[in-house]
C-alpha cells in the first residue's frame, strides 16, 4: 500500500514536472520567433520551426501520462483536477508553439525583404506576454491566485497595445504602399501574440480551477478555445 | 590448617579475579569513553565543515544549488531562493524545473552529470524581460557509493551583457561619427584633383568644407578624450571660486550668443568656492551655455544662476529656447544621441556634450537635471558637494 502510494505521488510529481518542461520549451519557442524576427535572422526561425516536434511530442507523453494515472490509479478530488487542469494546459501550450511557429515562418518571410517598417512595438508586447506565460506557469507550481489574477490584469493591457499596433500598422500601411506586404505580415504576428495572451490566461484560469474547484471566466473576453 | 591454607588461596584468587575484573572494567569504559570522544570531535569537525560549507555557499555572491541525478534540489543558498523567487527553505526536495521554470537549465545540468564532465554555458531565462544565467556545472560523486551529485553555481550576467552591448554600440558609433566627416572630406579633395581645382568658386567651396569636417573631427576627438578621462580617473580636484569661472566662460561665449541674437544674462554669489576639477567644470559650464545659446532662437534668453544651498551648490541654466519633447529628455544625456541632427551639426555640434556634462558632474558627487518644455524652454541643472572647511 505504501509503495502504490509513493509511487502514486511520484506520477502525479512527474506530471507536474512535465507541464513546466512544455511550459519552458514554449516559452522558448516564442522568445526565439521573436528574435528570429526582429533580427531578421533565418536560422533562429528555422531553429523555431523545426523544434516545434518537442513540443508535439511533449502534448502526447504527456497526455498518455495522465490517461495512465486516470486509468490505473483512480485520483479523486484535487488529484483529479490536477490530470484535468494538465491536459487542458497542455493544449494550449500546444497552440502557444503553433503560433510562435507562425511568427518564426513571417520572420524568414521578412528576413528576404529589406523593407524597414516599424517594429517599436513588438517586442515590447512580446515581453508582456512571455511575462504573463510566465506567470500562469509560477502560479501552477507555487498555486499562487494572486499571479492568476495579475495574470487576467495583464490581458486588458495587452489587449491594449494590440488595438495601438493595429492602428499604427494601418497608418503605416496607407501612408507607404512599399509597406504594405510588411505590415500584413506583422498584423499576423500582432494577433499571434494576441492569441498567445489568451492561452496564457486560460492556463491561469485551470490553475484557479485546480486549485479551489471552481471554474470560471476570468477573462471577460475568453476567445482561445479555438 | 590445610583448610585455612585453603581459604587463604581462595581468598587472593578471589582479590585477584576481582582486580582483574576490575581492571578490564576500567579499559573497557576507558575505550567506550575514548570513542565517544572521538566521535563527538568527528562530529564537531564535521558540523565545522559543514558550516563553512554553507558560510563560503551563503557568502559567494553565486547562486549555489546542489541536485542529484534526477534533478531534484538538495542544497539551495539563499541568493538562488532570491534568484528563482523561491520562498525560503523551499527549494530542497523539488525538481528543479519546479524552482526554474526552465527546461533548459535542467537539461544543461543533467546531460553534464550524465557526462560526468563540468561544464559552463549561458542560457536565456523565461519570464519577464531578457535575462541571462552564467551557469556552471560539476560534478562529483558523495562517499564511497559511487552515488553522484550535481553542482550549479549560477550568476546573472544580464547587467554584464548589456554593459557589452553598450559598449560595442559606442565603438560603432564613433567609427560611425568619424566616417561621416572622413567620407565628405574625401570625396572633396577627389573632386578637386579630378578638375574642380581650375573653378575658384567651386575650390572654394569645397576647400571651405573641408576645413569645416576636419574641424569636426578635431572637436570629436577632442570630446571623445574629455570623456575617456571623465570616466575613467578620480577628478583632479583644486580649491576655486565658482563665480568667476562662470564669469569667465560666458565672456567666451558671449560673442556667440550677440552674433545669434540672444541675451545672456547671469545672477552670481559673490562668493561660491568649490573643490573641483576646474577644466572638467569649465567644460561642463561651456557645454550647457553653448547649448543654452544654440538650441534657442533670436531674441530669446539664457539665463545663469549660481547659489548655495543648504547641503549642496546649486548651477542652472536656463533658456527661452526651442525645448526638448518629454520622450527625448531621457535620451539625450546618450553619447551622440541628438533630437535634430541636422541642427546639431549646422552648430558644430558632436552629440559628446550632455554626456560630458552627466560624467564630470557625477564622477564629482553631484547630480545633473534637466526640465524642459516644448517650444517654450530648457532648465538644465547641476550641483557639487559644498566644500567642508
Ligand atoms: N538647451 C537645450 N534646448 C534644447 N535642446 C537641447 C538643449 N541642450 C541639448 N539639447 C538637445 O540635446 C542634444 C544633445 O546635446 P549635446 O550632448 O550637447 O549634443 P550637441 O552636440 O548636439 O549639442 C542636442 O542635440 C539637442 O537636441
Ligand atoms: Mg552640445
Amino acid at each position: 500500500m505504501q509503495v502504490t502510494r509513493n509511487q502514486y505521488d511520484n506520477e502525479l510529481e512527474e506530471l507536474r514536472n512535465m507541464v513546466l518542461t512544455m511550459g519552458s520549451e514554449a516559452d522558448k519557442a516564442l522568445d526565439l520567433a521573436m528574435q528570429a524576427l526582429t533580427q531578421r535572422n533565418v536560422d533562429l526561425a528555422e531553429q523555431v520551426i523545426q523544434n516545434d516536434d518537442v513540443l508535439d511530442q511533449l502534448d502526447l507523453d504527456i497526455e498518455s501520462h495522465c490517461i495512465r494515472i486516470l486509468a490505473l490509479q483512480q485520483p479523486i478530488a484535487r488529484d483529479l483536477r490536477l490530470v484535468g487542469t494538465a491536459m487542458k494546459i497542455v493544449t494550449d501550450l500546444e497552440r502557444i508553439g503553433d503560433h510562435s511557429v507562425d511568427i518564426a515562418k513571417v520572420a524568414r518571410k521578412l528576413a528576404g525583404s529589406d523593407g524597414h517598417g516599424p517594429l517599436a512595438d513588438f517586442p515590447k508586447m512580446a515581453s508582456e506576454v512571455r511575462t504573463m506565460l510566465h506567470k500562469s506557469l509560477e502560479a501552477f507550481v507555487k498555486h499562487d491566485l494572486s499571479l492568476v489574477e495579475e495574470v487576467v490584469d495583464a490581458d486588458d493591457k495587452v489587449d491594449r497595445m494590440y488595438r495601438m499596433i493595429r492602428e499604427d500598422l494601418h497608418r503605416t500601411m496607407q501612408s507607404s504602399s512599399s509597406l504594405v506586404v510588411e505590415g500584413s505580415y506583422l498584423l499576423f504576428v500582432a494577433h499571434y501574440l494576441e492569441r498567445t495572451a489568451d492561452h496564457s490566461v486560460n492556463i491561469a484560469e485551470r490553475v484557479y480551477f485546480m486549485e479551489t474547484g471552481v471554474l470560471t471566466q476570468l477573462a471577460k473576453s475568453h476567445k482561445a478555445n479555438s | 590448617m590445610l583448610l585455612w591454607i585453603a581459604t587463604f588461596l581462595l581468598a587472593i584468587a578471589l582479590i585477584i579475579a576481582l582486580m582483574v575484573l576490575a581492571r578490564e572494567r576500567t579499559t573497557h569504559s576507558q575505550i567506550v569513553q575514548r570513542l565517544e570522544e572521538s566521535r563527538d570531535r568527528r562530529k564537531r569537525k564535521a558540523l565545522n565543515y559543514n558550516l563553512k560549507l554553507r558560510a563560503v555557499s551563503e557568502t559567494s555572491g553565486a547562486a549555489i544549488v546542489m541536485v542529484d541525478t534526477l534533478g531534484t534540489v538538495v542544497h539551495a543558498n539563499t541568493t538562488a531562493e532570491e534568484m528563482f523567487d523561491i520562498a525560503e527553505g523551499e527549494m530542497v526536495g523539488r525538481p528543479l524545473i519546479q524552482c526554474t521554470l526552465s527546461n533548459d537549465l535542467v537539461q544543461f545540468a543533467l546531460e553534464t552529470a550524465k557526462r560526468g564532465k563540468k561544464a559552463c554555458r549561458d542560457l536565456a531565462m523565461p519570464g519577464p524581460g531578457p535575462r541571462i544565467l552564467r551557469v556552471s556545472v560539476f560534478v562529483f560523486e558523495v562517499g564511497l557509493s559511487g552515488k553522484k551529485e550535481v553542482l550549479l553555481v549560477i550568476v546573472d550576467i544580464t547587467e554584464l551583457r548589456r554593459l557589452e552591448t553598450i559598449r560595442r554600440d559606442f565603438v560603432a558609433n564613433v567609427s560611425h561619427e568619424l566616417r561621416t566627416p572622413l567620407t565628405s572630406i574625401r570625396a572633396m579633395a577627389e573632386t578637386l584633383q579630378d578638375g574642380a581645382m581650375d573653378n575658384k568658386e567651386v575650390a572654394d567651396r569645397f576647400l571651405e568644407t573641408i576645413i569645416r569636417e576636419s574641424d569636426r573631427l578635431t572637436r570629436i576627438s577632442e570630446d571623445l578624450l574629455v570623456l575617456a578621462d571623465a570616466t575613467s580617473n578620480a577628478p583632479d580636484k583644486e580649491d576655486f571660486e565658482l563665480a568667476t569661472l562662470i564669469n569667465l566662460v560666458l565672456d567666451r561665449l558671449r560673442p556667440m550668443a550677440k552674433e545669434r541674437q540672444v541675451v545672456l544674462e547671469a545672477h552670481l554669489l559673490g562668493h561660491i568656492p568649490v573643490r573641483a576639477n576646474q577644466d572638467q567644470i569649465d567644460q561642463v559650464l561651456s557645454n550647457l551655455v553653448d547649448n543654452a545659446i544654440k538650441y534657442t532662437s533670436p531674441g530669446g534668453k539664457v539665463f545663469v544662476e549660481a547659489k548655495i544651498e543648504p547641503d549642496t551648490i546649486a548651477v542652472f541654466v536656463r533658456d527661452t529656447g526651442i525645448g526638448i519633447l518629454e520622450e527625448d529628455l531621457p535620451r539625450i544625456f546618450e553619447r551622440f544621441y541628438r533630437v535634430d541632427k541636422a541642427r546639431s551639426r549646422a552648430s558644430g555640434g558632436t552629440g559628446l556634450g550632455l554626456s560630458i556634462v552627466k560624467n564630470v558632474i557625477e564622477a564629482h558627487g553631484g547630480e545633473v537635471t534637466v526640465a524642459s518644455e516644448f517650444n517654450h524652454g530648457s532648465t538644465f541643472g547641476f550641483t557639487l558637494p559644498k566644500v567642508t572647511s
